[in-house]
């Protein structure tokens, strides 16, 4: 008996079209979307933003088995499982679940680990996709409000991470986010206020009834503003249609489309080329990550114990992500007010100036096509600069490593610390300046001859 | 590489690279042991694995390690994109609308928006042996991840069949996508909504 016809090659496109018809029929699809162009770059780097939407996926995805097995609360509880340092022993509620999530349940140490290994690639890969944008001036006229979006993101990012941090309530982490809660109490006239009405009270102290806010605020608040962001994000950029890599097109194989006409976007259509590059971008970071996890463990509870407000674990720093701000408090020293200057005012000052920095870079011309860095000296090398300074604080916030280094005392490297932090970035950026500078004159020289 | 290009990344490296050297060098890994007594019935070892890496990486560690890894995803999705392109755009492309063009869906095109490069799939052996190969190796890290899941849940075996898995369809994507899709570039008008 002959069954039906196996489908060619050739029948595919007819089989795509009909499942198509069938579901245009039903849902009305929007069919220029499903059209879309998306410009390319032979790097591939106008991927790093799906980057950042596939570990924030991947965050909710392990988010959600994490908050099926996560307690918050800090009342003692007796730990029955396979952590042997505290089986049989009374510890924070908060602490015991992660135990459990980490050593009691099949794969769950490793969907933890995946979870918070996305959580720094996150942030990496904002960072990574806000170089981009900032170095190829793609947050120019009519982008402004996008990279606003986008850098507020970053932040809340960072504030999301931070919840995060203090969740497990174990000593290392408890400590470290303490500093945050300092910073908080440190405003004048509100800080106790602020601290009260944000977290609850003071940490650890009130712990059992900050970790419910916290994981509140982790779970629920945040990521929901995240969302929303990232969807007026895509939105956007939806409705003004991506930059495009000049030197990406080839009019020679373009039918009808010159090489400087930006009144079109050149690309591949959403479906079906772009969309497949999109799975291979998700598996990519899944795969990247998973191995991060796999063989890189972090916030290994049973070295630290639950919190214990009596004791201060060794090296203890806040997550990577926010080193500078920690930089920043210890340059500060001992002045007054100095963790509302070193933790607020200043970090404060900067957040503003990149949030704002596209209408500090403003012109009336709209811009869609990315441009070449090294032919903008001024914002290239103020982005320089403002890396360095941000790796410079970084070094300061590991003043102890670079007193040991050096073969000084901690306190004596401060002011050669506070030299350097100043310096080097103005240097660097006073560099890169003449010599971009330099080269577009060296150009111009070229073409006119 | 341009000169200026070469500049900026030694200005770069010339404060980055101490700072990880400094975070690497001092960064309090520790390789401390971690007890664990599975229970009766429980055939769980997260903790076992076949590489001495760090029982817990510092926090500054890390923060190397996760740009490192976006470095490693962009270097990753950079030869994915450029392999499609090589190959999937070889020779010279075709021109014309969905219509006379196989392979491309209707939607494609629009009022606003037109085919303005096109290359048809290849849908030769050597992507048929390419998706299959990599499709047994998916279906391969997938049992195996599976099965480590169901029993030790071991946490460098789940990991490093999860990426093996992760990667192998990724590339099966990129196979198929290279092969047996239609390349299509399509010019779009900016003003419309």
């Amino acid at each position: 008996m002959q069954g039906p016809p196996i489908p060619s090659l050739d029948d595919l496109p007819h089989i795509q079209r009909n499942v198509y018809d069938w579901a245009d029929d039903r849902l009305d699809l929007e069919d220029s979307l499903f059209g879309k162009a998306f410009p390319e770059d032979k790097y591939g780097s106008f991927l790093l933003g799906e980057m950042a939407l596939f570990s924030f996926l991947i965050l909710i995805g392990t988010g959600v088995f994490l908050g099926f097995l996560y307690r918050p609360g800090s009342e003692l509880v007796v730990y029955e499982g396979a952590a042997a340092q505290f089986a049989g022993q009374e510890v924070p509620v908060a602490f015991a679940s992660v135990l459990r999530i980490s050593y009691d349940v099949p794969a769950g140490m490793f969907i933890r680990m995946v979870h918070h290994w996305a959580a720094y690639v996150f942030i990496a890969a904002i960072g990574l996709h806000m170089f981009r944008v900032f170095f190829t001036g793609a947050y120019r006229n009519p982008r402004e409000l996008n990279w606003v979006i986008g850098a507020t993101l970053l932040f809340l990012v960072l504030g999301e991470g931070y919840m995060g941090y203090a969740l497990p309530f174990d000593n290392y982490g408890a400590t470290a986010t303490a500093i945050g809660f300092e910073i908080a109490g440190s405003i004048p006239v509100l800080g106790e206020f602020v601290r009260g009405l944000v977290f609850g009270g003071g940490w650890p102290d009130n712990a059992g009834t900050i970790l419910p806010r916290l994981y509140f605020y982790h779970v629920v608040a945040l990521p929901l503003v995240i969302g929303g962001l990232l969807a007026a994000h895509m939105g956007l950029l939806v409705r003004q249609k991506h930059t495009e890599q000049q030197s990406a097109r080839d009019p020679d194989e373009l039918a009808g489309v010159d090489g400087d006409d930006d009144s079109r976007v050149v690309g591949m259509p959403l479906l079906p080329n772009q969309a497949a590059i999109t799975i291979v971008a998700f598996l990519g970071v899944f795969g990247v990550i998973a191995l991060l996890a796999g063989f890189f463990p972090v916030q290994r509870l049973p070295l630290w114990g639950p919190s214990d407000p009596t004791t201060t674990p060794p090296g203890v720093a806040p997550d990577w992500f926010i080193t500078w701000v920690f930089g920043l408090l210890k340059l500060v020293g001992p002045i007054p007010y100095s963790e509302f200057v070193g933790g607020v005012v200043i970090p404060g000052l900067i957040s503003n100036v990149l949030v704002m920095w596209p209408f500090i870079d403003w012109s009336d011309d709209e811009a869609h096509f990315t441009a070449d860095p090294i032919q903008r000296p001024a914002p290239t090398a103020i982005g320089v600069a403002g890396i360095t300074f941000i790796i410079m604080l970084s070094i300061a916030a590991q003043n102890g490593a670079v007193a040991s280094v050096v073969g000084m005392e901690t306190g004596a490297v401060m002011w050669p610390l506070r030299i350097l932090v100043a310096v080097v970035p103005a240097l660097w950026g006073l560099i890169t300046y003449a010599v971009l500078k330099r080269g577009v004159r060296r150009r111009a020289a070229a073409e006119a001859e | 590489m341009r000169r200026e290009t070469v500049v900026i990344a030694l200005l770069i490296g010339a404060v980055l690279l101490p700072m990880w050297a400094l975070t690497i060098e001092t960064g309090h890994n520790s390789f401390e042991e971690i007890a664990v007594q599975p229970a009766e019935n429980s055939s769980l070892a997260p903790t076992a694995g076949f590489l001495p890496t760090p029982t817990e990486v510092s926090v500054y560690v890390s923060g190397v390690l996760s740009w490192l890894g976006v470095f490693a995803i962009f270097g990753f999705l950079a030869f994915q994109v450029r392999f499609v392109d090589r190959i999937g755009r070889a020779g010279e492309p075709q021109h014309g609308s969905a219509d006379d063009l196989p392979g491309v869906p209707s939607f494609v095109e629009s009022e606003f928006r037109e085919i303005v490069a096109y290359w048809p799939a290849r849908a030769d052996l050597a992507g048929v042996a390419l998706v299959g190969l990599f499709a047994f190796l998916t279906v391969l890290f997938a049992t195996l991840f599976a099965v480590e899941t169901l029993g030790a849940a071991r946490l460098q075996f789940l990991g490093l069949y999860a990426a093996l898995g992760s990667f192998s369809l990724a590339e099966l994507v990129v196979c198929y996508t290279t092969y047996f899709l239609p390349s299509i570039t399509v010019a779009e008008q900016r003003d419309h909504s």
